[in-house]
């Protein structure tokens, strides 16, 4: 009995093992998922122009004292007192990450820029923030082509690719399970309250969100939904025959939360960070799908 | 050759699973650990604010929401008291591409929210911190069209009570003043 569970456990580590070193896993999933975050990054940056415009003009920005900090957070400096040179330099940045061939370079500079991006809007953000900033520094070592043929170095890169792809997930379901015991251990939530809260709280809630979802019932089932949906998520995403319904259930719960709460950086990040569960054969699956619709 | 590769490979593989199992255990760890007793541990304090991240949509921050109301005085009247932030969401509700109106509160609420926390009561006490002298410049550049011989600044929490289908509105600051008795904040031009 012991040597059985010894041995299925030696062969659980040895498979674990031989899927972090015996290949970059999704390399073209993975690569779609790096473009989505940094095209979110334009986007966002662009959309946060104005906005950070008007706060740094009145904002005394707080800098930190050492120099290790002044130097990576140098750009906000730029910020603070010009705040358009920073915005067209960042943008330009991003725009040029784009279409850049990747690499550790420009994985570290995008994970630079929006570690800056997050400290001159930290008086201001919210959770799209940090989840940007927390999903950039583990893409830092993602780079889907092989940089060297040498043996060693090779195999120090794809584990790191694999270790960062990993962590990217982990930190959508982390979010998920987090939020999900909350809401389990919160009567508020559980007795479908939360809803009417949400209905009521000014500045947020969309006026124009469809009347037929506002009764008591619709709290109910609309609360257990998500409670479900952030605890169920983390177990049936590894789960072959669940992944596509739960990806694109947890896509439409953002959708829903964009328009019922006027959240739209929140969901758009969330829905990018599904696609780090895609599939490279998901995508090819599609291609297919639209070959063979295309030649009829 | 390829033995001594294979055994780095091996090792970088163990080395890799220990991470990754470390990670997870801290994460829990961090998500189940009650908060005081993490907030006394360094690291997973670390993870709690910067890698598990979250709870959203937290009950008690459903509960509440801050308003700025602002009114001034102009030939010895004041004007009713209005919620600026309040107008952008309605017009970006009606427009959703309008994006910079789903923001541009934000500033205003941060800034308020910092000068109700201080536990400073007089205009003179309040004026000398530089969220307050932030605040004012933002009323009067942003808010406020031409000079004024006073300003009213109230921030109030409406909480609802769905027991009485109602708001209960506190009061968190109420100040009057002259904004030009107030220090700038940061040279504008």
């Amino acid at each position: 009995m012991t040597r059985g569970q010894s041995l299925s456990a030696k062969q659980l580590i040895d498979g674990f093992s031989s899927y972090l070193t015996g290949g970059s896993r999704e390399p073209v999933a993975t690569r779609i998922f790096l473009k989505a975050l940094v095209c979110y990054m334009v986007i966002r940056l662009i959309l946060l122009w104005p906005v950070c415009r008007v706060m740094l003009h009145y904002h005394r920005m707080v800098l930190p004292g050492s120099l290790l900090w002044k130097i990576i957070l140098a750009p906000s400096y730029l910020a603070d007192q010009h705040p358009d040179a920073f915005f067209v330099v960042a943008i330009a940045l991003a725009i040029v990450l784009l279409y850049t061939i990747p690499h550790h370079a420009a994985n570290f500079l995008f994970c630079w820029l929006t570690v800056n991006v997050y400290y001159i809007h930290s008086q201001t953000g919210d959770g799209s923030d940090l989840m940007l900033l927390m999903l950039s520094v583990w893409c830092v070592p993602m780079v889907p082509v092989s940089l060297t043929d040498s043996g060693k170095p090779k195999i120090v890169q794809i584990t790191l690719f694999n270790l960062g792809r990993l962590f990217c997930q982990f930190a959508t379901i982390f979010i998920y399970l987090s939020s999900g015991v909350d809401k389990l251990a919160s009567a508020t939530w559980r007795s479908g309250y939360a809803f009417e809260y949400i209905r009521h709280l000014e500045g947020l809630y969309n006026p124009h969100f469809p009347a037929l979802f506002q009764n008591h019932a619709w709290d109910l089932v609309l609360s257990w939904i998500t409670i479900l949906l952030e605890l169920a998520f983390g177990v049936l995403v590894w789960q072959k025959q669940f992944r596509t319904t739960v990806l694109l259930c947890a896509a439409v719960f953002h959708l829903v939360i964009w328009w019922m709460v006027s959240l739209p950086d929140f969901s758009v990040i969330m829905i990018v960070s599904l696609l780090i569960f895609v599939n490279d054969d998901d995508y090819d699956v599609r291609a297919a799908q639209r070959r063979v619709r295309r030649d009829g | 050759m390829k033995d001594s590769l294979t055994a780095f490979t091996r090792k970088v593989g163990y080395i890799a699973c220990v991470v990754v199992v470390l990670h997870v255990v801290l994460a829990l760890v961090s998500l189940f650990l009650p908060r005081h007793v993490a907030m006394h541990m360094p690291l997973i304090s670390f993870y709690r604010k910067m890698v598990v991240l979250g709870p959203y949509f937290q009950a008690f921050r459903l509960t509440s929401s801050w308003h700025l109301l602002v009114s001034t005085k102009q030939n010895g009247s004041w004007s009713s008291l209005v919620d600026h932030t309040d107008d952008d969401f309605k017009q970006y509700s009606r427009q959703p591409w309008r994006y910079d109106l789903l923001h541009s509160g934000d500033y205003e609420n941060f800034a308020a929210w910092e000068v109700s926390v201080k536990d400073q009561k007089s205009i003179g006490e309040v004026s000398a911190q530089r969220h307050f002298r932030a605040l004012n410049q933002y009323v009067v550049h942003e808010l406020i069209d031409g000079p004024v011989d006073s300003v009213m600044l109230v921030y109030v929490c409406h909480t609802y009570r769905p027991d009485h289908k109602n708001y209960q509105v506190d009061t968190l600051f109420n100040y009057r003043y002259d904004p030009r008795s107030i220090p700038i904040s940061k040279a504008i031009d």
